[in-house]
């Protein structure tokens, strides 16, 4: 008899001390006879938040079949510019300060468009019409070194600006492309696309270091 | 009772790990992926040459096969060659009088300089021509027939 109380009592104690540990049961609160109570003014926390959304207008995605050596969009600076570039369309839509950046993932078929030569497919990307962050078949290191974009091989973190995003400001991701006159016949009937991903990462206690606009950006946590 | 003193301290435990398992996010972060934007190059069809049929009729040779076309919907030009048995290929039906010309599906034109005793055969190449500059072609076709006056 004596043993099994001993039992009980220590049976209550360690569940009482579990749930205590992960903070389910507040100790005192049932202490209600005699007491006098005084509710001062409530301490809130809310986070903040990092979001991204479509923005306006709506995004183009490309489909641009059939292409032929000289073939390019209106913007890419060479070629007929005759084509419509792609244009992905975003929003920054959380309330903490963030930066902001582009995954850009080139593939190819077989034969592949993108042969990351002058004379295959070309791309340029870009934000809001600025810099170029890939220009051609390179895109910049965070050093500011041309480098070789492989196909296959995604560019990560290329990053919008050094200046955090402010809450629903819009974000036109263009691309612009070229196939050249010199594209050999054996890039006929070949395939390549290009997959964007538009990235924001909080900028509180996250350090942006020395990276620059329009350049890899790998110092930040992206997550 | 021992289980249930070990559940305990395994859920103090949890307790005690939950802020450092916290410490670990990177932070907030989102993302947002588009559609591929894809590109496609402009084939050939048929993507081999058609072989050229030669008749011969009086001093000159008339030559047609079927036409090729590209996707992109670009006019394919043709680079006709008359290769003989003596001596070095050379290009024919060119100029504005002896250019090949279409007509359902078929390109002609004759070769007028063909000299008696010489055997010759044809090949012919599609080419598309973006302004002066030559493009996208196919390999030429293979030799016809030879033909002779």
């Amino acid at each position: 008899m004596k043993i099994n109380m001993k039992k009980s009592v220590v049976t209550t104690l360690a569940v009482l001390s579990a749930f205590a540990a992960l903070g389910v049961v507040s100790v005192g609160a049932t202490n209600a006879i005699f007491g006098g109570t005084k509710t001062g003014s409530t301490d809130t926390f809310a986070a903040g938040t990092v979001s991204v959304g479509a923005g306006t207008p709506t995004t183009v995605n490309c489909a641009v079949a059939t292409m032929m050596p000289g073939d390019s969009s209106a913007g890419f600076g060479s070629g007929s510019a005759a084509l419509t570039k792609c244009s992905y369309k975003v929003k920054y839509t959380g309330t903490s300060g963030a930066w902001l950046a582009v995954d850009a993932a080139i593939t190819g078929g077989t034969p592949s468009l993108f042969t990351g030569m002058e004379t295959g497919l070309q791309f340029k990307v870009s934000v809001n019409g600025a810099t170029a962050m890939i220009n051609g078949t390179t895109y910049k290191t965070i050093a500011g070194v041309d480098t070789a974009i492989v196909a296959g091989t995604p560019v990560t973190n290329l990053l919008v600006s050094t200046t955090q995003a402010a809450i629903d400001s819009e974000y036109s991701i263009d691309i612009e492309y070229a196939l050249p006159l010199a594209a050999p016949n054996s890039l006929q009937g070949g395939t390549a696309s290009v997959a964007l991903t538009f990235k924001a990462a909080q900028s509180a206690n996250n350090p942006i270091g020395a990276c620059v606009a329009n350049q890899q950006c790998s110092t930040v946590t992206w997550g | 009772m021992r289980k249930l003193l070990a559940v305990a301290v395994v859920l103090a435990a949890l307790s005690l790990l939950r802020p450092s398992i916290l410490s670990t996010n990177a932070g907030f972060t989102s993302n947002l992926a588009d559609a591929q934007n894809g590109f496609a190059g402009a084939t050939f069809a048929p993507t081999v040459a058609p072989v050229i049929t030669p008749k011969v009729k009086g001093n000159s040779v008339n030559l047609s096969w079927s036409t090729v076309s590209i996707s992109s919907g670009q006019l394919v030009t043709y680079v006709v060659t008359r290769i003989p048995s003596v001596g070095s290929p050379v290009q024919v039906c060119t100029g504005a009088e002896d250019a090949p010309t279409e007509l359902h599906s078929i390109a002609t034109c004759t070769d007028r300089g063909i000299a008696k005793g010489i055997s010759y055969t044809y090949t012919e190449q599609p080419v598309v021509m973006n302004g002066a500059t030559q493009t996208w072609s196919l390999p030429a076709s293979t030799p016809s027939i030879s033909v002779s006056r």
